[in-house]
């Protein structure tokens, strides 16, 4: 939001020699750059997740920014979409404390597998070799 | 905020209709914009519906819902300990099969046609987990068959890991690249739209072919994946049941099909009405350097589309 | 798509013909004003005649009046299905197993037993009636037919900002009603899972007749709907925002575009998530996804699903938009009333802005209650405790608007009206409903109502006594705008009267024999002993005569407004006296709304001002010098 245009025509004109070819090269190593860290980092969920998050938010923004001109637009675009944003991640954190927490099963290991030859599930016709 | 929004539209008392007067600094706020906008939100709303429900029904998956010895979601793989074994050579590939595809079936994995002996001579097929007595037993029995067995003990996941090929059949490779061409037809999008706001509209028809033609080769490999996944390769039971990867396999297939396949329908949506836009564009004086805001609306659009591909790829695959 | 080949804000204006045009130059020359000057772009004067081709004119109309009365049409005769479906609810519930007259008649040879209604059919009914009334009735006539024909007009604008598209989202509702319609008769005939649709009921083509195929033509016809609105709701965002006539501050819009303009927010931003839902229960169904389906689950021996997905996913994602859709259901009717309820106060609006700063707490909090239809659902409890507090809490903005409307009311100098005592209707029932839903919301108490009669009667006191009193209101106050003449008054005052009797004789039993424990959703109840009693017999029977009456009572306003349509006496252009825009042109209106785009200089609510020799002051006439302070403070109260 910092450059300010005096006519419409300049503004036109800044957006039509936007910088796009860098933004692009910058996506591609992006991109790259991602697919190296995943490759390295497979096995460490935490890192995995918040590494990539990051970077996939960075391209996310680039594009927002300056594909899509919020860049050069006004405010009002954020008026529309932080509200979308806000909805978006009070629906998910809500969903997760009965839908996102894995099932903790403490009799699993007690009641089933302490009898070693209780039925398995459900279609278990009985282990034959 | 609806009040935020309206006064930065109509800065001054007497609110100007259909005059799209620009603001000091910044583009012109068009009904078509304002429009778009709020349809873009609808569909971070919609996506959000889609992504988030994939989000938490990973997030609370059980631990043992995949695992590298059993189909999606059996309860067999709760039962730590159990030892299977992968037949790297098959030997006699017709005895083999006969041998195990009973075991297969009593573990709920049915393979139809030829494809269980289609994945024994892949040397991707490993028998179902067993105590380990009975698989000694049962890797003595494929040794005499010619067989060639390495022992594999039960792991399991919550959700199919990247990279893993015993529960996850997604190709990052080629995903990668396709995230790349995405991401080309952006640009190209974008510099379509840059060449019309220069007054060059002769540039703008290239800019925007090659981004319907990149658009497509994105659709196509797309269409290819599907292909791949749901019935050209055959994979070992812990991706899926039947050896091959459905909708109906497991959660995460049923995730990621959803996801994906709604991506790719707003990619074909996108591509249609970029057809429309460069046969309109023929016309010569269609779009001009002042009138050009359908080629600005539905490059909104294919932009956000990419956008949701950057997060698709990151959620779906790599993570 | 592209949005331009749905028509852009000024892309259809078409060729004017010379004597139209000299009309509207000899209209702005006559009537000009030269204070604003922010418009001077020419297109307020360009106004071109409605199509002459009767398709293009009446059926397939970019006109948002034509759109309007569309959408009225439709929902009406919807209404009317919806209404004999909850009859023979009721009728099952007074007298169980016998014959229901016409209906056994015509079914006898599907039913295959000797007349008496079959469970399942039942279900269908009740299902049936709530989607048909939600879906079909009361959105479409509160934001489609209300909101299609009032928005331009009363914004002082020619047409929505994108005519092609709301013509669209007409005919999507087509493929909606078609379908629905379709599941009646398709093998094991429509969908018995209630409005709601829980999975595993909704879930399993097994699971009961009604599961077969009908509820994937519900799934696919909600989807319909759905996309209809949200083009509806696009359309009006941005109409509002961008199409307003000079002079028209935010501020100083009436009520009702307030109210439709932040439904279609609600819309915009809740309906998507229905819709995600929708498409992962129809996979579920029809490709096998594993969304709703727990694991290892089969039901009478078939081999089940995968599963490895979450019941209650369902219920979040369909109430995170169900409950901000009871919100899009009542505050346009809350919009209608404040607008009525002024005018025939003649005062203005008591606490303008305050009740706009109160349907937009309604509307955000409406956002984040979804959860209280669902303590009984095994929620963790700590979303319970949660969703109580902030369902408390939206009881506060309703309390301030019903103050409000008192505050208006009081020493009014009040015309009873018809479309003035349905709002007052309106009031006082949304206050039965509205603390019936304040029982609920505390999960104690909830935990013993939920699913039972009180739940329909709390439905019933804001969705009936609420919304339909409010669409009764808007048909009895617009109807002279809408067809150019007037309804009849008397007839419409005894309908007023049958109506509100008959309405409470149905409904407000439910909430006892509800406490008592009678479940909602059953065609039995009777084979629990505890409701097995004279005294809850008497209770169902009594309702029933009261719900027939209730049915009966509406073919006043079926004849009224029929006669009306054809033989009313003309209506005046604002018969009422009332300020909005929209009764500053002709009754009805010309297909441009206006000759010249009005400039507004006040709030909508100047009535009785002093210094004014009539007790209104329409928005197109600036305040007497005497109460220039006013313009400083336009919302007094
Ligand atoms: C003061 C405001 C309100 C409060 C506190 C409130 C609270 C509630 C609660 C807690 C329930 C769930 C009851 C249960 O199933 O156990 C409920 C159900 C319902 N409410 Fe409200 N409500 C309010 C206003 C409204 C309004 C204005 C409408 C519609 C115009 C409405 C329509 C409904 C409907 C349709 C249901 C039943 C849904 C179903 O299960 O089929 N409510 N309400
Ligand atoms: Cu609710």
């Amino acid at each position: 939001m910092a450059v300010t245009y005096a006519t419409h025509e300049e503004q036109e004109a800044a957006e039509a020699h936007a910088p796009y070819i860098k933004v692009w090269v910058v996506l591609l190593v992006l991109t790259v750059l991602e697919y190296f860290y995943a490759k390295l980092m497979a096995g460490n969920m935490t890192a995995l997740v918040l590494g990539l998050l990051i970077l996939a938010g960075i391209k996310a923004a680039l594009v927002a920014l300056y594909f899509m001109h919020v860049k050069f637009e006004g405010r009002w675009v954020y008026a529309i979409m932080v509200p979308a944003g806000i909805l978006a991640a009070i629906l998910v954190l809500a969903l997760m404390p009965d839908i996102g927490t894995a099932p903790e099963n403490p009799d699993v290991e007690e009641t089933v597998w302490s009898a070693p030859n209780a039925p398995l599930g459900r279609d278990e016709p009985g282990v034959r070799v | 905020m609806a009040h935020e929004t309206a006064t930065a539209l109509a800065p001054d008392a007497p609110a100007s209709p259909r005059s799209a007067k620009p603001l000091q600094g910044h583009s012109p706020v068009t009904p078509g914009k304002v429009a778009m906008w709020f349809f873009l939100a609808t569909e971070v709303m919609f996506f959000t519906g889609l992504i988030g429900t994939y989000i938490v029904l990973r997030a609370g998956s059980p631990p043992t819902a995949y695992s590298n010895l059993f189909p999606p979601a059996s309860a067999k793989a709760e039962r730590p300990g159990l030892v299977g074994l992968r037949i790297e050579q098959p030997g006699d590939v017709e005895a083999v099969a006969r041998l195990i595809r009973p075991l297969y079936e009593a573990h709920g994995a049915y393979y139809e046609g030829h494809d269980l002996e289609h994945l024994i001579e892949q040397g991707h097929a490993i028998t179902p987990g067993l105590e380990p007595e009975k698989t000694e037993a049962l890797a003595a029995q494929l040794r005499s068959l010619g067989a060639t067995v390495e022992e594999e003990s039960l792991h399991t996941y919550a959700w199919p890991l990247p990279y893993d090929t015993h529960t996850n059949p997604l190709s990052i490779d080629l995903t990668a690249v396709n995230t790349f061409i995405l991401i080309c037809s952006s640009v190209t999008m974008v510099l379509a739209l840059a060449a019309i706001q220069r007054g060059d509209a002769s540039r703008m028809r290239l800019w925007l072919l090659a981004t319907i033609v990149i658009g497509s080769v994105f659709l196509g490999v797309q269409v290819y994946e599907y292909r791949e996944l749901m019935f050209g390769h055959v994979y070992p039971p812990g991706i899926s049941a039947d050896g091959h990867f459905r909708p109906s396999s497991s959660l995460f297939a049923s995730c990621f099909f959803t996801m994906t396949g709604f991506h790719g329908a707003h990619v074909a949506g996108g591509i249609i009405s970029l057809l429309i836009l460069f046969l309109t564009a023929l016309k010569p004086g269609r779009y001009t350097q002042a009138h050009h805001s359908p080629i600005e609306l539905v490059g909104l659009y294919w932009h956000f589309v990419d956008l949701v591909w950057i997060i698709l790829f990151t959620v779906v695959y790599l993570i | 798509m592209s949005t331009n080949s749905l028509g852009s804000a000024d892309g259809n204006i078409e060729p004017v013909s010379e004597a139209t045009r000299a009309e509207a130059r000899a209209a702005s020359e006559g009537g000009g004003h030269g204070d604003h000057g922010g418009h001077g772009h020419g297109h307020d004067d360009h106004v071109h005649p409605a199509p002459s081709n009767f398709l293009t004119r009446y059926i397939f109309s970019t006109d948002h009046k034509i759109i309007g009365i569309q959408f009225l049409f439709s929902g009406l005769l919807f209404f009317i299905l919806g209404g004999l479906l909850a009859l023979a609810v009721r009728w099952q519930l007074a007298w169980p197993w016998s014959r229901v007259p016409i209906l056994s008649t015509i079914m006898e040879g599907e039913w295959k037993t000797g007349g008496q209604m079959p469970p399942e059919f039942y279900n269908k009914l009740f299902t049936m009636h709530a989607t048909v009334m939600i879906f079909f009735v009361i959105i479409p006539l509160l934001t489609g037919a209300f909101g299609n024909f009032l928005i331009p007009l009363m914004i002082g604008a020619r047409d929505m900002a994108f005519p092609k598209l709301n013509m669209l989202s007409y005919w999507f509702m087509w493929p909606a009603f078609i379908l629905m319609l379709q599941s009646f008769v398709v093998e094991g005939g429509a969908a018995e899972a209630g409005w709601t649709s829980y999975p595993l009921l909704a879930l399993f083509r097994w699971a009961t007749p009604g599961s077969l195929n009908g509820q994937t033509l519900w799934l696919m016809s909600l989807l319909f709907a759905g996309v209809s609105s949200m083009m509806g709701s696009i359309n009006y965002i941005t109409t509002i925002l961008m199409l307003r006539a000079p002079g028209m501050k935010l501020f100083r819009m009436p009520m009702t575009v307030w109210a439709l303009f932040i439904t279609a927010l609600l819309q915009a931003f809740a309906l998507p998530v229905l819709t995600s839902a929708l498409v992962m229960q129809l996979l579920d169904r029809t490709v096998g996804t594993n969304f709703f389906t727990p694991v290892a689950w089969s039901v009478a021996n078939q081999p089940g699903p995968v599963g490895g997905g979450q019941t209650i996913l369902w219920q979040h994602l369909f109430w995170f938009y169900s409950h901000p859709a009871v919100y899009i259901m009542i505050l346009p009717a809350m919009g209608i009333v404040s607008d009525v309820i002024s005018t025939f106060s003649r005062k203005p609006l008591f606490g303008y802005k305050p009740m706009v700063f109160a349907i937009a707490g309604i509307a955000f909090l409406g956002f984040i209650v979804w959860g209280h239809h669902m303590f009984q659902s095994g929620m963790n409890p700590a979303l319970g405790a949660t969703f109580m507090l902030s369902t408390m809490m939206i009881a506060l903005p309703s309390a301030i608007k019903t103050f409000n409307w008192i505050g208006t009311l009081w020493s009014g100098s009040i015309h009873f009206t018809t479309p003035m005592l349905f709002a007052i209707g309106f009031v006082s029932m949304f206050v039965i409903g509205g603390l019936s839903g304040i029982f609920m919301a505390a999960t104690p108490v909830d935990m013993h109502i939920h699913d039972t009669y009180f739940i329909v009667g709390h439905i019933h006191y804001v969705l009936f006594g609420g919304s339909t009193f409010g669409i009764f209101a808007a048909i009895y106050y617009w109807f002279p705008k809408m067809f150019g003449r007037m309804m009849d008054e008397r007839l419409g005052k005894i309908h007023f009267v049958l109506t509100f009797i008959f309405f409470n004789g149905t409904f407000f039993l439910m909430h006892i024999i509800g406490m008592h424990g009678h479940p909602r959703r059953i065609a039995t109840p009777y084979e629990y002993e505890f409701l097995n009693r004279p005294g809850i017999h008497f209770m169902n029977e009594f309702m029933t005569v009261n719900a027939l009456l209730l049915g009966a009572s509406q073919l006043i306003v079926v004849y009224n407004f029929v006669v009306s349509l054809f033989a009313g006496p003309r209506a005046s252009e604002n018969p009422w006296r009332a300020n909005t825009l929209e009764w500053a042109t002709a009754s009805p209106p010309p297909h441009y709304n206006f000759l010249k785009i009005p400039t507004v200089y006040h709030a909508a609510y100047e009535y009785s001002v002093p210094g004014v020799e009539e007790d209104y002051l329409p928005q197109t006439r600036p305040l007497p010098p005497a109460s220039q302070q006013m313009v400083l403070e336009p919302a007094r109260g």
